[in-house]
């Protein structure tokens, strides 16, 4: 019985706090989907938006025909599940992706809400063939695979992400979060690191990867160096892109970065949290938040996710606060 | 014209002298053709015994007949004001205690449990406590006070009862499988068939489950109409691009019918319509695959609680594989 009562222990200890996540082992499919679009004889109302107007039947089955508009019913305004629109209800010192704007508005400061594209022909003309990028919407599940997985399980991406152009055909998306942290802390900024996979490997790819799946020319040797190779001097901002063979380590660029303002983090630029950088090869929450001269630039090092206070979704004001953010790797004019 | 006067006398006399007999020894399908049905139970010519749901005068020994209700007598005969309260005369009650093998559809404690070792159909314990919970029909499982008419449908749900699905004397009219009408309450097109092979009804679903091949789908279709209809010809349904409600009588499909796993094939069930006993992609879903037809412990009748996370083994994800 002795024998038995350790593994016993050992399994205990395992589960605890070992809570399924809502998209994930968690799901439960009725909170978004009604099977047959009745319920007691009428239009049935989605269960955690009892006040709103009953629509459909809609496409996939789903409570509401825009699918922006049901993920927000959870998604925005509601204490304990995190919250991407506006204000942030649970309190946290700054979201990892920061926040978006109203639905169907164009926002100067983030990604613009609306309708999701995914599955349809209008994902491409969103930005090509007549599409307006300045006007061009994205909705959730154009970045986030509803569904998910668990944390943990063989195929989870980090944040439930996938290709819009190719859903399920992106690479494992890695990210680390603090384990120390639970719920909605858990999309606290200071709780993620960020981990790029080891130069020419592709065991797993970096959460950008994501992001260039619609912005593929502002990333890889082709598009930001001249010439096209890692030889050429850069022509627009690198970024590690590692699925086309980009590692941009803030020490690989020592005529214009000064790694080790950097690494110190003090002094001109600092006056700004320090920004989010990859760690290549990184592993884990600790290894992928060790700062070193050799951490590399990518699109979230300037930019959040969502979107910000500030243009183009940057970390600081890159139009009136210039010498912010750029100076804690460039550390120039001082 | 005396002869003709003589001749209906005497035809009078001698019916008073058959029915003046003990009921059970009437002959009824003598005269009562077209109730013989392949069912090899109770509800066919054969074994028809019709002074089980019907009483000829509602007097036997000047007193109330056994098992008929004070206050009659009642329409069509019957011993009870309420006809699903004449079936359940013999299909209500504990599970695996009943000496005329008649299969229970209404338990007294829900003792089919969650798990259901046994009742295919579900059990109206649950229709009966939470009126939600499954078909509703009438007498002392009470009518549905929600809905008026059939969700998807314009079938009135005061006029349910056993005999809106079930043809109680077999026969031409009715399917083979469990007595299901050809022609279900409200259907006035062609007939309804399905084909099945019933296990062991009232058994062990597990041990002896029954198998659904075709038709089914359509069947409650007849009052369910608007959560029916094929990929292409029904727009209520959806096109089979972008289902608006969920598909019935749908081929599965490679992929989903690799996502079925291993649970047991007979707790969610899939019409086997090439009968091969397994699960391939041109079976289809079906309501029973989510819904038993009687009642459940969960809402609108689903074989697991929807309103719960999916999570292995759960419903949903027997098809859909989500979240893993």
């Amino acid at each position: 019985m002795k024998r038995l009562l350790l593994p016993i222990i050992f399994l205990g200890l395992f589960f605890v706090g070992t809570v399924p996540a809502f998209h994930g082992s968690g799901l439960i499919c009725s909170k978004c989907h009604t099977m047959h679009a009745s319920e007691d004889g009428t239009l049935p109302t989605m269960p955690d938006d009892p006040s709103g107007t009953p629509e459909g039947p809609n496409a996939h089955l789903l409570y509401k025909a825009n699918v922006t508009d049901l993920c927000l019913v959870c998604h925005d305004g509601q204490t304990g599940t995190p919250d991407v629109l506006g204000t942030d209800t649970n309190e946290l010192t700054e979201r990892a992706a920061g926040y978006l704007a109203t639905v169907n508005t164009n926002n100067a400061n983030g990604h613009n809400l609306g309708p999701n594209k995914i599955g349809s022909s209008s994902l491409c003309t969103t930005c090509h063939f007549g599409g307006a990028f300045d006007d061009a919407k994205i909705g959730c599940t154009d970045c986030h695979e509803p569904h998910g997985r668990d944390p943990g399980s063989t195929n989870y991406r980090y944040r439930n992400l996938q290709w819009a152009s190719s859903p399920g055909g992106e690479p494992i998306i890695t990210a680390h979060v603090n384990p120390s942290a639970t719920g909605v802390n858990m999309y606290e900024r200071a709780n993620v690191g960020y981990t790029a996979p080891t130069v020419q490997s592709s065991s797993w790819r970096e959460v950008t990867n994501i992001c260039l799946d619609c912005h593929h020319t502002l990333s890889g040797y082709y598009y930001t160096r001249d010439g096209g190779t890692s030889a050429g001097h850069p022509i627009r901002h690198p970024t590690t892109d590692s699925e086309r063979g980009a590692w941009e380590a803030i020490n690989g660029h020592t005529g214009s970065t000064d790694p080790s303002h950097w690494e110190t983090g003090t002094g001109i630029g600092f006056s700004v949290d320090r920004l989010p950088f990859l760690v290549s090869g990184a592993g884990d929450y600790a290894a992928a938040t060790t700062v070193a001269q050799d951490n590399e630039v990518f699109c979230l090092t300037c930019h959040k996710a969502h979107g910000s206070t500030y243009n183009s979704s940057l970390r600081w004001g890159y139009r009136s606060d210039s010498n912010l953010g750029c100076q804690q790797c460039h550390n120039k004019g001082s | 014209m005396k002869k003709h006067l003589y001749i209906l006398i005497g035809l009078f006399f001698l019916l008073m002298l058959t029915h003046g007999m003990s009921e059970a020894a009437y002959d009824c399908n003598a005269c009562h053709t077209g109730h013989a049905g392949s069912m090899p139970s109770f509800h066919n010519a054969d074994q028809l015994i019709c002074s089980k749901c019907h009483t000829i005068h509602y007097s036997e020994d000047n007193a109330l007949p056994a098992d008929a209700e004070a206050g009659g007598p009642f329409s069509q005969l019957l011993l009870k004001s309420s006809t699903t309260d004449v079936c359940l005369i013999c299909h209500q009650g504990p599970l695996n205690s009943n000496s005329t093998g008649a299969p229970r559809v209404l338990t007294d404690d829900g003792s089919m449990g969650t798990n259901y070792p046994s009742l295919s159909g579900g059990d109206f314990y649950y229709s009966k406590t939470d009126q939600r919970k499954g078909h509703n029909p009438g007498g002392s499982v009470g009518t549905d006070s929600i809905l008026t008419q059939s969700p998807g449908g314009t079938f009135t749900s005061a006029d349910e009862s056993c005999v809106s699905c079930h043809d109680p004397h077999g026969g031409s009219p009715a399917n083979t499988y469990r007595l299901l009408k050809k022609k279900p309450a409200g259907w006035t097109g062609a007939d309804l068939i399905v084909t099945g092979d019933e296990g062991h009804p009232g058994g062990d679903e597990e041990a002896d489950p029954p198998a659904y091949n075709t038709g089914f789908g359509a069947w409650c279709g007849a009052c369910h109409s608007g959560f029916h209809g094929s990929d292409v010809t029904d727009s209520d349904v959806g096109d089979g691009t972008d289902w608006i409600r969920h598909p019935v009588d749908a081929p599965l499909g490679t992929e989903i019918a690799g996502n079925y796993g291993a649970t047991p094939a007979w707790l969610y069930p899939v019409q086997d319509v090439d009968s091969n006993g397994s699960v391939s992609s041109t079976d289809q879903v079906f309501c029973l695959s989510c819904h038993r037809s009687h009642g459940t412990p969960y809402l609108s009748g689903t074989r697991w609680d929807s309103a719960q996370p999916s999570g292995a083994g759960a419903g949903c994800n027997k098809c859909h594989a989500k979240g893993s």
